[in-house]
């Protein structure tokens, strides 16, 4: 037994995650940019290199930058397993992984071999430190639980999905190295189901029940879902591995293992979205509706996928748009809403409330973010992913329309968080 | 024989639901059963944390010779959310609506990360190094429990 757990250093200062959630806009608006300069043609063909400039701009840019801060706030309450030194390990992490995306997107758009070379290494780096703390402390814990199993699975998820992502940027940076353009289903996979999707429902363990006061999750879906979704994610990789190689195909696994898989995360998000309705705290705020955009948003991916593979037809557009934005994108942004303001919170209440006269002067979570602020941001958010959708069926009318509401929406969550650290400051220093 | 860790996790989450139907009451502004409502959970609340300061957490640091570690932590924030606590009071007294529900949001958050901190933690931990005198640790407690159903 651990008894150093709950130590009262345990929770990090407020920079350590503060600096992942506050770049992660940066990097959306970045990726709204190259849309921008690019316009419709982006829709023509999935493997442009700007394509993955912007899809890595979102998914390593904002969805991973915001999941690793989280994961240093989160990872002592959750899980009882603090990461050692989080501010020294949070800034070397930090600054590797930002440089390295810049490098990665600017890169892919560009063309310059030699950006990505230098991403590959910094990317490796800022990943490597990361999996071997996070996991050192994961498996160390002795929390067990739905929540902590799911977080360690998540995080073996991440290490797979990142060896293939750095061998694939390897075939992009070298002549010599050939380009596995094959294994990219399997990165994809593992970096949305095994990396984002786990830690998500990992964190919905928790924060479902917490926030809105619902019933807890069933004891099979607690217990049992991460290591289903894990298992079968395997099962499926191995047979899409084998369908790659010549003469050897398992076709018929890989299409069961895929919608046994799906199963799985309809029945999670149907579940999830069944307690939110049923919820007993009657009030409903910007972050319940970003939860129930980004349940209906999974379900309604999955549905695509499945249709796409049993009709064989091609809709990975329109898939990822729905996925990683309209899911994954959305939970993230609706969890900014309840974290941000409440470390503001917590630590200017740890550092004021017992000083004379200071007390009155700490604002609350809504005087930090106000309801009326994320509501906005939200139909922002639902307006601009409506737009993309339809920019998938009709580039030459929607595309830049949807950009450049990405653009204000990322930049009004910019312009949030940066106010919100402002008041923090400012609170800080009128003492 | 009884386990410390389930009996006050089902206090917690009594708790829970009291403080959820203070705020349904103020949501519709109904302020009087507003007021009686946070009055139950705050009574319980108390209740809750002095069995935790003067019984298990004095057996814990004596079993173990741990007084400023996790049970540090855990005072602390009882000190912090009784402070939320006397807020939220005085919001129904002005029967300030958007006050009492910011003001909820920060102490519901913050309970639950403390009660979860508690409960996969600190109980555990509280049942190992004291397992033998768990019914005696609880007895009062549950005491408590019987009389105010009575």
């Amino acid at each position: 037994m651990n008894y150093n757990q709950l130590s009262i250093d345990q929770a990090p200062s407020i920079s350590a995650p503060f600096i992942f959630f506050l770049s992660a806009p940066l990097f959306a608006i970045a990726a709204a940019l190259i849309l921008i300069f690019n316009g419709p043609e982006i829709f023509q063909d999935r493997w442009l290199a700007q394509n993955l400039a912007i899809t890595h701009l979102v998914t390593l840019g904002f969805i991973t930058m915001v999941m690793i801060g989280a994961i240093f706030q989160l990872l002592p309450v959750l899980a009882g397993a603090p990461i050692p030194r989080p501010e020294l390990s949070s800034r070397v992490i930090y600054g590797f992984y930002a440089s390295g995306v810049i490098c990665l997107a600017t890169g892919f758009n560009t063309s310059h071999q030699w950006l990505i070379k230098i991403a590959l290494f910094l990317l490796a780096i800022a990943f490597l430190v990361l999996l071997i703390l996070v996991s050192i402390a994961l498996f160390k814990s002795d929390v067990s639980g739905g929540s902590a199993k799911g977080m360690r699975y998540s995080i073996t998820g991440l290490w797979i999905a990142v060896i293939l992502g750095l061998t694939l940027a390897a075939g992009h940076a070298w002549d010599s190295i050939p380009l596995l353009r094959h294994i990219t289903g399997l990165h994809i996979a593992w970096a949305g189901i095994g990396w984002i999707s786990m830690m998500i429902i990992s964190i919905a363990y928790q924060v479902i029940p917490m926030f809105q006061i619902t019933a807890n999750y069933p004891k099979i879906i607690d217990k049992h879902l991460s290591t289903g979704v894990f298992l079968i994610l395997l099962i499926w990789s191995l047979s899409y591995y084998a369908g790659t190689t010549e003469g050897f195909s398992l076709q018929w696994l890989k299409t069961l293992t895929a919608l046994t898989l799906s199963l799985l995360l309809i029945a999670f998000a149907s579940m999830t979205i069944r307690m939110q309705i049923q919820r007993k705290k009657r009030m409903a705020d910007a972050t319940l509706y970003f939860w129930l955009t980004g349940l209906i948003n999974l379900i309604i991916a999955l549905l695509l996928y499945c249709f796409a593979s049993l009709l064989n037809l091609d809709l990975d557009f329109l898939i990822g748009i729905v996925f990683f934005i309209g899911f994954a994108i959305s939970i993230i942004n609706g969890m900014l809403y309840k974290i941000v303001p409440f470390l503001v919170w917590l630590h200017l209440h740890r550092k004021l409330a017992f000083k004379a006269g200071s007390r009155s002067t700490i604002p609350t979570m809504n005087d930090v973010i106000s309801s009326r602020k994320s509501l906005l941001q939200l139909y922002l958010h639902t307006l601009a992913l409506l737009l993309t959708i339809a920019a998938v069926f009709m580039p030459e009318r929607f595309t830049y329309l949807a950009a450049i509401t990405w653009l204000i929406n990322w930049s009004l969550l910019s312009l949030h968080l940066i106010q919100s650290i402002l008041l923090y400051r400012s609170c800080l220093t009128s003492k | 024989m009884i386990s410390i860790k389930q009996l006050m996790s089902n206090d917690h989450n009594h708790c829970d639901e009291l403080f959820i139907e203070a705020e349904n009451h103020v949501l519709k502004k109904n302020w009087s059963e507003a007021d009686q409502a946070l009055n139950h959970f705050i009574n319980t609340t108390l209740d809750h944390f002095r069995h935790e300061e003067n019984t298990l957490f004095p057996a814990f640091e004596n079993a173990t010779g741990m007084t400023s570690g996790p049970t540090e932590v855990m005072r602390h924030e009882h000190q912090q959310l009784r402070q939320l606590i006397n807020d939220l009071s005085r919001t129904v007294e002005e029967q300030n609506k958007d006050r009492y529900l910011s003001t909820s949001e920060t102490l519901l958050i913050f309970i639950r990360q403390h009660n979860m901190k508690e409960e996969q933690v600190l109980y555990p931990m509280i049942e190992q190094s004291c397992s033998q005198d768990a019914d005696e640790l609880m007895k009062d407690f549950i005491n408590k429990d019987k009389s105010s159903a009575a």
